[in-house]
């Protein structure tokens, strides 16, 4: 029996075609294949699924979800699927994490309505539980890429300062909502007026 | 006594010289204006006097030297 | 002359308008390098200039200039007023217009003049009255740029323009010049006529001749000599230069390795700064996973749940089917008695008491006779019949499935997952709980980096400040020298031997030579004439000799007796300004050109031949005070002095002295320093001990040194 986990990394989620420039091909070295200098071409990730995983947290983690534009003709894939995220096969300065994959099932089986039990039985496919798992994933994202272009209007370069995007996980932990903020936003010269602490 | 002018200065300083003053016989107080010298009997001094005299008048070389020499051919 | 007050408006670093207003005393104006102390001195020598008309872009403060808009224009304007015989204003001014996206054109530059008279406000052409007021000479010998400027007579014809100016007997070049002639003049005529006399035109003509080519020998020598002396001169003062800056030269070489070694540190930082890249690390270390905690709770009760569903429904289903295999025994109990006799419920009454019922006709429940064909006897057969159907369904009902399910679940995908669930938490699970702590403790050492680097930069700059200072204190000797190698020294020395070996030599011929002219003069004058027209053309000729000799040696003896009035006044004011502390003397002395060195003599006789920053401050401050009594003396009428004492070299609490005794002397005096700064903090309990006032110069917060238009000097009355 095949597992769950190898049918979905066979998958590639979709996404909304309208995030394409806007955020992919802005933050991931994306579109003319990817190079080796990638910080020449100043970008900040490097393959496009990159900032698709930065997007399923965003969502996952704000528990938010939004789904996919009804018409496919809207929607699109990137090139690798699931099971090759996070290889990298050594580029240079960066690091292999293909761990995060396992991560990323477990949080889609923690929140995601799959009766296990009638999979197991075998009233439901995998097929079909694995659709469910994917409609997951590609409305978190969908939600994270949404809450990234929003941010973006409001403040263009807020994703361009070197802790941005780590910023964004940083304050959803409570702990740093508070105590820390301060000490980011002086270290790392925020130009935003600094939220309040309350 | 009178405020020495430049060339009352003038005049003094080179009258001063020793050997100037030993060729031309004079006493230092022949030497202490330039009006005074240039009545002076004695040649030297009178002929220095001249020099001073007519170089602050803003005569040329020349015209000084002509009439300087002449001076001294007659009276040396 | 006393100059009231300066504006500079957009004049370079000076931003906007800047005012200075003076007081007769002295006026300190206090700042560091780069402040704008240099471009002071620039604004007002671009103002004192009466020849150049045409405006310079490059005057322009970069600051005002990014600020205009297309359209607009502003101006640089300096200004000076002052009272001179009245109070009037020289001011120099040029429009910059903004016309296009980077296209900007200077408009007509003004030199304006006005001058307060009964009337009013005069104006004057600007250039008329520098000239009238403050002209060249005046500004050669009142205002000095750069410390290598204080020493006035680095200029050789320094001296010359001084006497020129002011000894009373200035015109003793003319007459030597004219009596010179007359000498020569005077020889060719007793030449000439001692040709006519026979007795010894002969002896004149070769003796003449002899006389003619050894003058000219011995001028030729004389030149040489002073060419050898010179170049002895240049030699010696390289290698004095040289050895001076050895310890420059060493302090410098220092500074540079420091610098070098910090610049290192610098880049370690930066290395380990830019090593940390924290968007990427959000992938490659897994920092995304900071808030993951309680999503792995949740997927880890979830599979937990399920996996106790399951573990509970296959217990349940293995029960159910233990439970069918009784049934199935009860089951075939059952059916087989339902072909002839069936078990009854206990409650009711058994077939076979039916049966005995419907025999007996009687009912032997409720007890009424039932015959046959009555309604009774009916009523229990059909009674019998539906039992008997009854009992049969229900057998049937709870009949075992014949087909045996082997298993409830088919597939182990929530073991997959369970297992999944192992794998993430016990020892991994630190993986995810320790992400927080480790993000904090990196971005932590990040800030400890940049922390660290900014102390190295700030190290780097005061170090960069020092370099500069040594160069400074070197004396305009440039950064080639001191890294020059001491290979140089050597090809000097030769040189220099080379030099004072010729000297001697020519020396020696110029005696020599000097011998041989007196020899034929005094053959010549030997010579008794004939004709006493001759005798009286020779006699005249001598006279005119030693007149000439007289002139020669009093203008020498002026030039000396200048410079010793010049040397006793500069003595004077040594003293004053040394106060209680070193004894020392000034020297001025002659060199061969007609000019004069500064020197520095201690009281016992010995030449200080190094003298400390301070010192040579003193020394050629009180020279330049000496010569400026003597304008006043000449002119009737005083001049300030306005100059860069760029060494901060007094020793602590010797400062405030120093300047008080100058605000004391009664002259104006303008002088731009670094004293009374502390690493870019001025000393306050210092300066409220002066009693001039005082300036700030200083460069504004927030400068980017590689862009001209963020820099910007402010000027603050501190006092």
């Amino acid at each position: 029996m095949e597992k769950l986990y190898d049918l979905w990394a066979n998958r590639n989620p979709e996404y909304e075609i309208k995030y394409d420039d806007s955020i992919i091909k802005t933050f991931c070295d994306y579109g003319r294949g990817t190079t080796v200098f990638q910080e020449a071409r100043g970008k900040i990730f490097g393959a496009g699924y990159e900032i698709l995983i930065i997007a399923f947290f965003i969502g996952l983690y704000k528990n938010q979800r939004k789904p996919l534009v009804g018409d496919t003709s809207k929607r699109k894939v990137l090139g690798q699927p699931i099971k090759f995220w996070g290889n990298l096969d050594s580029k240079p300065g960066r690091v292999s994490y293909s761990n995060i994959r396992k991560y990323m099932f477990a949080a889609l089986v923690a929140r995601s309505d799959v009766d296990f039990i009638a999979l197991d039985k075998g009233e439901i496919t995998n097929r079909k539980a694995v659709d469910i798992l994917m409609t997951t994933m590609e409305e978190y994202i969908n939600w994270g890429l949404d809450f990234i272009s929003e941010k973006m209007e409001d403040n263009p370069n807020y994703f361009f300062k070197d802790t941005a995007f780590l910023r964004v996980f940083l304050d959803m932990l409570p702990k740093y909502a508070t105590a820390q903020k301060v000490d980011l936003e002086a270290e790392f010269g925020d130009d935003d007026t600094p939220e309040s602490l309350d | 006594m009178a405020v020495k002018s430049v060339g009352d200065k003038m005049l003094q300083a080179v009258l001063m010289d020793e050997k100037l003053m030993a060729f031309g016989e004079y006493t230092p107080d022949e030497c202490t204006s330039l009006v005074q010298a240039l009545s002076s009997d004695n040649c030297i001094v009178n002929a220095v006097a001249k020099i001073i005299d007519r170089g602050r008048l803003g005569a040329s070389e020349t015209e000084i030297y002509r009439e300087v020499s002449e001076y001294l051919k007659s009276n040396i | 002359m006393i100059i009231k007050n300066i504006i500079i408006r957009n004049f370079r670093s000076y931003y906007g308008e800047n005012s200075f207003d003076f007081s007769n005393g002295l006026t300190l104006i206090i700042g560091d390098n780069g402040d704008g102390k240099t471009t002071f001195f620039e604004a007002l020598q671009w103002l004192f200039n009466t020849t150049v008309d045409t405006p310079n872009m490059e005057n322009f403060s970069e600051m005002r200039k990014s600020e205009l808009e297309v359209g607009e224009m502003d101006n640089v304007m300096v200004s000076m007023t002052f009272d001179h015989n009245g109070i009037k204003t020289i001011e120099k001014s040029f429009i910059v217009e903004r016309y296009g996206n980077d296209r900007y054109r200077p408009l007509r530059q003004e030199f304006r003049g006005y001058e307060e008279k009964d009337s009013g406000r005069t104006p004057v052409d600007g250039k008329i009255l520098v000239l009238r007021c403050f002209d060249a000479f005046l500004q050669k010998f009142s205002m000095f740029k750069g410390e290598s400027d204080l020493n006035v007579f680095n200029d050789p014809t320094a001296l010359k323009q001084l006497v020129a100016k002011f000894s009373d007997l200035k015109e003793f070049d003319k007459y030597v010049g004219y009596t010179e002639e007359f000498e020569k003049k005077s020889n060719s005529a007793f030449v000439k006529e001692s040709k006519s006399d026979e007795k010894i035109s002969k002896q004149v003509e070769s003796l003449d001749s002899k006389l003619i080519e050894v003058k000219r020998f011995l001028s030729q020598a004389e030149r040489d000599l002073k060419e050898a002396e010179a170049s002895a001169t240049l030699f010696s003062g390289k290698i004095e230069d040289l050895e001076k800056h050895k310890d420059t030269s060493e302090k410098y070489t220092e500074v540079k390795k420091r610098i070098e070694a910090k610049k290192a540190e610098a880049a370690k930082y930066r290395g380990s700064i830019a090593a940390n890249n924290f968007n990427v690390n959000l992938l490659d270390k897994l920092w995304v996973l900071c808030v993951f905690p309680s999503v792995l709770k949740e997927f880890q009760s979830k599979s937990s749940a399920f996996s106790k569903a399951k573990r509970a429904q296959n217990e349940q289903f293995i029960k159910e089917m233990a439970k069918n295999e009784g049934k199935k025994e009860a089951y075939e109990e059952i059916t087989q008695l339902v072909n002839g006799a069936s078990r009854m419920p206990w409650y009711l009454p058994g077939e076979a008491e039916m049966e005995e019922m419907i025999h007996d006709h009687i009912c032997k429940v409720c007890g009424r006779e039932a015959p046959e064909g009555s309604e009774a006897y009916r009523f229990m057969c059909e009674k019998l019949e539906e039992h008997k159907r009854h009992a049969l369904a229900e057998a049937e009902a709870n009949k075992p499935k014949d087909e045996e399910r082997k298993d409830l679940f088919e597939n182990n995908y929530i073991e997959e997952i369970h297992s999944l669930s192992l794998n993430l938490g016990g020892f991994n699970e630190s993986e995810v709980t320790g992400k927080a702590a480790e993000i904090g403790g990196c971005i932590d050492l990040v800030n400890m980096f940049k922390r660290k680097l900014d102390e190295v930069e700030k190290d780097l700059q005061e170090m960069e400040d020092e370099k500069a200072r040594i160069l400074i204190q070197a004396e305009g000797v440039s950064e080639e020298m001191l890294d020059k190698s001491f290979q140089d020294l050597k090809g000097y020395f030769d040189q220099k031997g080379k030099a004072e070996k010729r000297a001697i030599e020519l020396e020696q011929k110029i005696r020599e030579l000097k011998g041989q002219r007196d020899f034929y003069k005094e053959q010549i004058d030997a010579l008794a004439p004939g004709k006493g027209q001759v005798r009286v053309y020779k006699k005249v000729h001598e006279a005119f000799d030693y007149i000439y000799k007289a002139f020669v040696g009093a203008k020498d003896k002026n030039l000396t007796m200048f410079l010793e009035s010049l040397e006793d006044r500069a003595n004077d004011y040594l003293r004053r300004l040394n106060a209680n502390d070193f004894h020392g003397i000034v020297k001025l002395i002659r060199t061969a050109d007609d000019s004069a060195v500064i020197k520095l003599y201690s009281s016992n006789g010995s030449e200080i031949k190094k003298p400390s920053g301070s010192q040579q401050t003193t020394m050629y401050m009180s020279v330049l005070f000496a010569i400026s009594d003597l304008t006043t003396l000449k002119r009737e009428e005083d001049y300030p002095l306005i100059f860069d004492a760029a060494t901060s070299s007094f020793g602590d609490a010797k400062e405030d002295d120093f300047y008080n005794i100058i605000d004391h002397i009664n002259k104006q005096c303008i002088i731009v320093t670094k004293d009374f700064l502390d690493k870019n903090t001025l000393r306050m309990a210092d300066i409220n001990k002066l009693t001039c006032s005082v300036y700030r110069i200083q460069k504004a917060d927030g400068f980017d040194k590689n862009d001209l238009s963020t820099i910007r000097t402010t000027v603050v009355k501190v006092k």
